[in-house]
Parts: C-alpha cells; sequence; structure tokens
C-alpha cells in the first residue's frame, strides 16, 4: 500500500478508508500517530459526545474519550475488520464508560445498572437537578440539562439506542440485562426525557413527537 | 448498529442530534498517552513488519548520524525533544 509517510503529508490521510489507515498504523513505527490521528479526526466529536452523556461530565469525558482512543490504538492488532472501525471503538467507549460509572456507582451506593426489574417499577432514585434554572438555559443547555437529569439506569440505555445507534441486543449485552429488560428501559428512558422536557419547555414538537412502537 | 428488525420510530431526534466539538489540545493528550505507553514498552499493536520497519529505521538514523558526525567531526549533540 502506498502510504503518506512523509510529515507533510497529513492531509492525503483524509483520502484513505478507516481501514486502509488501520493498516497504515499497523505499519507505522512506534509512537508514529500520524495516520491515528486522522481516525481520532474523524471519531473524536462522537466519542466525546457519549463519553459526556454517559458520564455527565465533560472533564470526565475528555479523560475517558482520551483513554478510549489510547486503549485503541494499542489494540490495532486485535482489530481484524469484522465490524467498522467506527463500531468497534464504540464498543471500546461503552465499556470503558460503564466500567466508569460502575465504580462511581459501587463508590456511592447507587442503584446498579444491572439491577433486575429496575425498570419496571418507580423506584429509581430521582437526580438531584438544578430544575429551577433550566429554564433560562438554551436548547442545548436545555437537553443536556434533562438528561443530566435521569437516573442511570434509564439514561444510559436512552442514550446507547438513540445517541449510539446500538441494538438492543448490543444494549443488553453491554448492561448485562435481558433484552426485554433493555428495550423498556429505552422506551421508558424516552418516556421520561419526553415528559420532562415538555412538563418544562412545552412540547417537543414535531419529529420528536413520534409514538413508542 | 441498528438493523432492519430492530428499527423502531420512537427515537428521540434531539438526542441523536447532540455533538460535542472535542477540547483544544485533544489530539496532542492522545499522542502523549500514546507515546506514554510506547515508552513504557508497550509494542502490542505493532506488526511485526512494522517494528522491523521501525527498528531499520532506528539503525539507518544511528548509523547516519554517527558517520555524519565523523565526516564532519562535530562533537555529538544533545537529544532534543521535538514533541510539543
Amino acid at each position: 500500500m502506498d502510504t503518506p509517510n512523509s510529515g507533510t503529508a497529513r492531509l492525503d490521510y483524509a483520502e484513505y478508508e478507516d481501514e486502509e489507515l488501520v493498516e497504515i498504523v499497523r505499519q507505522a513505527g512506534p509512537g508514529d500517530t500520524r495516520a491515528f490521528e486522522a481516525l481520532l479526526e474523524r471519531h473524536q466529536s462522537r466519542v466525546l459526545t457519549n463519553c459526556r452523556y454517559m458520564t455527565r461530565s465533560s472533564a470526565n469525558a475528555e479523560d475517558l474519550a482520551q483513554e478510549v482512543f489510547v486503549r485503541a490504538y494499542f489494540g490495532l492488532a486485535k482489530f481484524r475488520g469484522d465490524a467498522a472501525f467506527g463500531t468497534w471503538v464504540r464498543r471500546i467507549k461503552v465499556n470503558h464508560c460503564l466500567n466508569f460509572i460502575r465504580k462511581q456507582e459501587r463508590r456511592s451506593g447507587e442503584i446498579s445498572l444491572e439491577t433486575p426489574g429496575v425498570e419496571a417499577h418507580e423506584a429509581v432514585r430521582e437526580e438531584p437537578g438544578a430544575a429551577e434554572t433550566l429554564e433560562s438555559l438554551d436548547e442545548r443547555g436545555r437537553i443536556d440539562g434533562v438528561l443530566d437529569e435521569m437516573v442511570d439506569t434509564l439514561r444510559i440505555p436512552l442514550l446507547m439506542r438513540d445517541l449510539d445507534e446500538m441494538s438492543y441486543r448490543e444494549i443488553a449485552d453491554a448492561l448485562g440485562i435481558g433484552l426485554s429488560a433493555a428495550k423498556m428501559r429505552v422506551k421508558r428512558g424516552r418516556a421520561e426525557f419526553r415528559e420532562k422536557y415538555e412538563s418544562r419547555f412545552g412540547g417537543l414538537g414535531g419529529e420528536d413527537g413520534g409514538t413508542e412502537t | 448498529m441498528t438493523d432492519a428488525n430492530d428499527r423502531d420510530d420512537g427515537r428521540v431526534q434531539r438526542i441523536a442530534d447532540l455533538s460535542m466539538e472535542p477540547p483544544a489540545g485533544f489530539h496532542r493528550r492522545v499522542r502523549r498517552g500514546v507515546n506514554r505507553r510506547v515508552l513504557a514498552g508497550d509494542l502490542t499493536h505493532f506488526s511485526l513488519a512494522g517494528l522491523a520497519h521501525a527498528f531499520l529505521e532506528y539503525l539507518t538514523a544511528l548509523f547516519g548520524f554517527a558517520a555524519s558526525a565523523r565526516a564532519s567531526g562535530a562533537p555529538p549533540s544533545d537529544e532534543v525533544d521535538t514533541d510539543e
């Protein structure tokens, strides 16, 4: 494969597909991250966004996203190309964020993500959000505020489904719960998001008014 | 990814559209994270061909530098860290 190895050829990496870049990274010398940075450029926003909403913290998201990409770099030997590079990185990200959240849960004694049946009743803990200040925020801030108020047991499956576009089976496997529980948590998460948002800011309108199937 | 049998129309579009720009210096942070592990001896991600190539480059640079230093009579200079 013809590879752009000179230091002035960074722009050329943009012409390569992800899988070609992976091969270039593997062939590069230790610590030569130029081709990897092209992959980073393509996927960083998605990974950062997901880490931010999974953990409710921009500072944590930056640390976690950095660790996700470092893990991805050193895990490339195991990347066989069965799935797209982006899907593979997403898997690393989901596992890394869930481990982080579980550690936090253990420390704080919160209801675990794996707690069976938690999606079926109302005993999930309400986050102490800054509800009184949400009205003054812009649209993005409102969405952030409502999501950050939601409990992990509903927010995380919702994010996995609607932000990460994971299948229900993938969500169930990642969270260690059953398929029907995963579906129920997503459904309840969507309902709770809409309810909280609408009660504060009025109807979601348009495409967000869709009915659950 | 969702497949055809897994699709539903209850998606919250506002969540699907969320996007966050990386902070300044994010690439540098990742690069440093990688370099720290490489310096600690983690070479697990490299193919044998990549390692052989890197080793050859190292030898070439080493002997090329030594030959050039002998020819010019210049003393070896300190290593310069070019990383940001």
